[in-house]
C-alpha cells in the first residue's frame, strides 16, 4: 500500500523551474552591458603607468573633444611582461591606422591633417604610450605633433587608485 | 452488440462534478529559444568583454621651435630634471636635478624636492623634463606628474633626446 502511494505521487512529467536561471542570466548579461567600456578604435590595447598621487584628469572632466590620440604601442604584446622586448616600441596608432616607427613625416602629416579638419581654435595631441616603451620613441611624436602646429599635449595616465 | 456500445459510453462519460475538479490546461510559452539566445549573448559579451582600468589625461605643453634666448634674459632659470636610466637591466631611473645628482631615485623625493623649490621661487619656474633616450615612458610621465602636482605651471619636456 505505502509503496503504491509513493508511486502515485511521483507520477506525471518531470520539469524543473527555469525562473530563477533565467532572472540570473539576465541580470550577468545587464552587468556587462554597464561595466563593459566598449571597444574604441583610437584607444589600442596598452600598459599604462600609474603615477604617485595621480594627477590625471578622467576623460569625462577633461572635455577635449578637439584632439587626436597618438597610441605608441610596445613590441611586447603580453602585458605586465617586462622583457627587454618591452622598452621597444613597434608601431604608432592613430585611430586604427598604423604609423611605421621611422616614419616621422607621415606621423606629422597625419596630425596636420587632424588639425586642419578641427573647427575649434584648441587642438589637443593626447600621447597614450606604453609605459615600458622607451623615450625614444615617444619623442618623435612630440616632434612631429610641434611640426603640425599643435602646442597642447595630454599625457594619458591611470587615474589615482581611489579615484 | 447493443449493450456492449453502451457500456462503452457509460465508460467515456464524465460526470459534471469530475469535470469541474479537473483543473484547465496551463497556458506557457515556449522559453527554450529565449533562454537560447540569452546563453547566446551572454557568452558574446563574456568573451568580447574587456576590463580596462581608468585612465585619465595630464594636461601639457609641447616643445616649440622657438629662438634661442640668452640666458640672462631668462626671468627665472628652470629646473631640468634629467630623467637617467638606474638599477638591474636599467629598469628603474634616477632623477638630475639641473646637473646635479642629488640622490633622487622615487617620485616622492622628486615632489618634496619640487615643492621646495617651488616655495623659494613660486610656481612660475619653468621645469623642463629631458628624459634620456632609454629611459622607460613611465619615469617621464611620474616626473611630469610629479611636477604637476607640486603645481608648477610651465612644464615642458626638452624637443631633443
Amino acid at each position: 500500500m505505502a509503496r503504491g502511494l509513493i508511486y502515485k505521487r511521483c507520477g506525471g512529467a518531470v520539469s524543473f523551474n527555469m525562473t530563477p536561471m533565467i532572472d540570473c542570466t539576465f541580470q550577468l548579461i545587464l552587468f556587462f552591458i554597464l561595466a563593459g567600456q566598449m571597444a574604441s578604435e583610437s584607444i589600442a590595447t596598452l600598459q599604462l603607468h600609474r603615477p604617485l598621487e595621480s594627477q590625471a584628469i578622467s576623460q569625462e572632466e577633461m572635455q577635449t573633444p578637439n584632439k587626436v590620440i597618438v597610441n605608441v604601442l610596445s613590441a611586447e604584446d603580453a602585458q605586465g611582461v617586462d622583457s627587454p622586448l618591452a622598452l621597444m616600441a613597434s608601431n604608432y596608432e592613430i585611430d586604427g591606422q598604423s604609423i611605421h616607427l621611422g616614419n616621422t613625416a607621415r606621423l606629422a602629416e597625419v596630425l596636420a591633417e587632424r588639425k586642419a579638419r578641427s573647427v575649434a581654435e584648441d587642438f589637443f595631441v593626447e600621447i597614450r604610450a606604453d609605459s615600458r616603451v622607451s623615450y625614444a620613441y615617444v619623442a618623435p611624436v612630440m616632434a612631429a605633433a610641434a611640426a603640425a602646429g599643435i602646442e597642447k599635449m595630454n599625457l594619458t595616465a591611470l587615474l589615482d587608485a581611489g579615484e | 452488440m447493443a449493450d456492449l456500445q453502451t457500456i462503452e459510453t457509460a465508460k467515456r462519460y464524465k460526470s459534471q462534478r469530475k469535470k469541474r475538479g479537473k483543473s484547465k490546461p496551463r497556458i506557457q510559452p515556449p522559453l527554450t529559444p529565449m533562454i537560447d539566445v540569452t546563453f547566446q549573448l551572454l557568452l558574446f559579451f563574456l568573451l568580447t568583454m574587456e576590463f580596462r582600468q581608468a585612465e585619465g589625461t595630464i594636461p601639457g605643453t609641447l616643445p616649440q621651435k622657438t629662438p634661442a634666448v640668452a640666458a640672462d634674459v631668462m626671468p627665472l632659470k628652470p629646473i631640468r630634471i634629467t630623467i637617467r636610466p638606474s638599477g638591474v637591466s636599467s629598469k628603474g631611473a634616477s632623477y638630475e636635478m639641473s646637473g646635479h645628482s642629488l640622490g633622487i631615485n622615487n617620485p616622492q623625493e622628486l615632489y618634496e624636492y619640487l615643492v621646495a623649490q617651488k616655495k623659494r621661487f613660486g610656481d612660475e619656474l619653468p621645469i623642463i623634463i629631458h628624459p634620456q633616450p632609454n629611459v622607460a615612458w613611465e619615469y617621464a610621465v611620474e616626473a611630469f606628474n610629479q611636477a604637476v602636482r607640486a603645481r608648477f605651471k610651465n612644464i615642458g619636456f626638452t624637443s631633443g633626446g
